[in-house]
């Protein structure tokens, strides 16, 4: 273990752009690379930020209305569910969104589901639902809905839709709160953008939100520490005087293929989820890997063995039923492996060790 | 006095911030300061001395020789001047400009013209994502001034435009004119999917009918426009013959925001 830390120590103190990738780690272990990459000028990314940073970016500019998956649950009258994302990454999500008692919710209508540009799927029973699609493609469902619900005129052949999405368009403007449900990793800037404007258009007459789903991998737990620590989300660069963001220029994978990136400190060790590492990840370039699970590494590359967060450890992770950051106790308490906080520390303490001899 | 120019000695391992560059910042520094300038993205030094082989005098006349697609922020913030680059740029070329000319003879990255507010860029062949976008830190993409791309854009060319006119000579990725507010995006060479989502109160002109229309578009039918002339006029006197004859075909939208907006496909 010793030799490992300091073998990792070796090649990161050498490395004129370190990549953290991956960081499928809880909120300590993100605090913990950030950290490091402040020490060491590098640049910080999420496995699963695509969507994070879309979602991101459409807020910095336009701003936006969520609202916690309890208060859907509790008080929606209308839900809105846009692409094939959301029921894909939970099955039983409609089913927790429609239980079969709810509090008592604002106006009299019975709860409703429309499904938007997603294929056939289960939805819940016992609840009028619409589903509007058709050989149209997700954008542009989208944009029908937006453009019926302000009541504005749109061009479609196919008669049926057009009857669908103007019955949807009525739903919205009566309802007396829908949210959009939907993952922002499936939704291009200007479809979350026209999705923010709808909810922006129905909140002069009646109240709307959405309901944004959270990244895999703890990545808005991840997110939101980066912005806290440094001001700035994922795909930060602490290379200059001050830290810098840039969606192109400092996402891991771009960075691990062009070879401006010189090594790679990979995490994963979240209970329950794998990150998807880099096509180029192990491959060519120096890398320390801290894994909860089996690695395939190359032969130069520091493998360090790390409890999963959650499961050998207590953690604080980014919880979507709370829509917020909650402390969770270890499933089986495996003291005996380290926490990818207590690596990242010791390799910063080897690190600074160096520096000063 | 001769342009101040400077020659990319090679392709450097890290990407080059140069946003130093721009006359406003060099105007009283000697051929050794402005040498000693960093340049650096990473934390492994790099200086302008060390990248380029830097020659002349004028800071009002800047020259690259042999840049590529490293060279990021190039005449970034630039308010006066002009810079010609014999080369490709990277990111954020003419970034938040205010003022001057930017041409570029190769092709450029993402990002060109993000946020400017006026002064043009010319650029010979392709562009990447973004071009005439929103700078980090910015909640619109451009806000005036004048950006011409002779080969293709990537995505979203034209994102949260303001006001301005971008004129891309090949054709143009997905979502061009995405979330655009208001401003003119001339597309001689066609679009990909979904042009003109979200687009609020600019316009879209075609040089031929686009293969995609998006359904919350609406036909207004041919109509005269002596604005296109105006336009054609004012092009002209930039030195671009682009011919677009007073009738197109008008498409109001995008419905799904506020519908204020316009495609004009030339007839």
């Amino acid at each position: 273990m010793d030799s490992a830390l300091q073998r990792a120590a070796d090649l990161l103190a050498q490395a004129r752009l370190p990549v953290f990738g991956g960081l499928f780690t809880d909120v300590n272990g993100a605090t913990a690379a950030l950290a490091l990459a402040q020490k060491l000028g590098g640049v910080i990314d999420h496995a699963a930020s695509d969507g994070t940073c879309r979602a991101a970016r459409v807020m910095r500019e336009t701003g936006s209305t969520p609202a916690s998956f309890g208060e859907v649950r509790n008080r929606a009258d209308t839900v809105v569910l846009i692409g094939d994302h959301p029921r894909e990454r939970d099955a039983e999500l409609l089913q927790k969104l429609f239980p079969g008692e709810t509090l008592p919710r604002p106006g009299d209508n019975k709860r409703e589901l429309i499904v938007v540009g997603a294929k056939k799927g289960k939805v819940p029973t016992g609840v009028r639902t619409t589903e509007i699609g058709g050989k149209n493609t997700l954008p542009e469902v989208v944009a029908l809905l937006a453009a019926a619900t302000r009541e504005m005129p749109f061009e479609t052949r196919d008669a049926a839709l057009g009857k669908k999405v103007l019955s949807a368009g009525k739903r919205l403007r009566e309802s007396a709160f829908a949210v959009f449900v939907y993952d922002p990793a499936e939704l291009e800037e200007p479809v979350l953008h026209t999705v923010l404007e709808t909810v922006r258009h129905l909140v002069k007459t009646t109240r709307a939100a959405t309901l944004s789903l959270s990244a895999p991998g703890n990545g808005e737990g991840v997110n939101l520490c980066s912005i806290w620590t440094c001001g700035l989300p994922v795909r930060t660069s602490f290379a200059g005087d001050v830290p810098e963001n840039n969606m192109w220029a400092f996402e891991a994978e771009r960075l691990l293929k062009s070879g401006e990136a010189d090594a790679l400190v990979w995490i994963d060790a979240l209970d329950g989820a794998e990150a998807p590492p880099p096509t180029r990840a192990f491959r060519g370039i120096p890398s320390v890997v801290l894994s909860s699970k089996p690695v395939k590494a190359g032969r130069d590359d520091v493998v360090i063995e790390v409890g999963a967060a959650v499961a050998d450890h207590d953690a604080e992770v980014y919880l979507p039923p709370i829509s917020g950051i909650g402390a969770v106790k270890a499933t089986s308490a495996d003291s005996n492996k380290p926490t990818v906080a207590d690596v990242l520390g010791k390799i910063g303490t080897l690190i600074d060790e160096k520096g000063a001899a | 006095m001769s342009a101040l120019s400077f020659e990319l000695k090679r392709r450097t391992e890290q990407r080059l911030d140069l946003s130093s560059l721009v006359p406003s910042r060099l105007d009283g520094l000697n051929r050794k300061q402005i040498e000693s300038l960093s340049i650096a993205t990473t934390r492994q030094a790099l200086t302008v001395g060390d990248a380029f082989k830097v020659k002349g005098k004028d800071v009002e006349q800047l020259h690259f020789v042999g840049t590529d697609d490293r060279c990021d922020k190039i005449g970034a913030k630039l308010s006066g001047g002009e810079i010609v680059i014999d080369g490709d740029a990277g990111l954020l070329l003419g970034a938040q400009m205010k003022s001057g000319k930017i041409s570029v003879d190769g092709s450029a990255g993402v990002s060109v013209g993000a946020s400017m507010s006026g002064g043009g860029i010319s650029v010979r062949r392709d562009v990447g994502d973004q071009a005439g976008g929103v700078a980090f830190g910015e909640t619109f993409g451009m806000k005036g001034g004048f950006i011409s791309i002779g080969g293709d854009a990537g995505a979203l060319v034209g994102e949260r435009l303001r006001r301005g006119l971008i004129v891309v000579g090949g054709k143009a990725g997905d979502y061009a004119g995405g979330r655009m507010v208001a401003g003119t995006i001339l597309l001689r060479g066609g679009a990909g999917r979904h042009a003109g989502y979200g687009n609020r109160r600019g316009s879209l002109i075609f040089g031929d009918k686009p293969r995609h229309l998006m359904p919350t578009y609406v036909d207004s039918g041919v109509m005269e426009f002596d604005y296109l002339r105006l336009l054609e006029t004012w092009l002209r006197e930039q030195g671009m013959r682009i011919r677009l004859g007073g009738r197109a075909r008008r498409l109001m939208g995008d419905m799904a925001v506020l519908g204020k907006g316009e495609m004009l496909i030339l007839e």
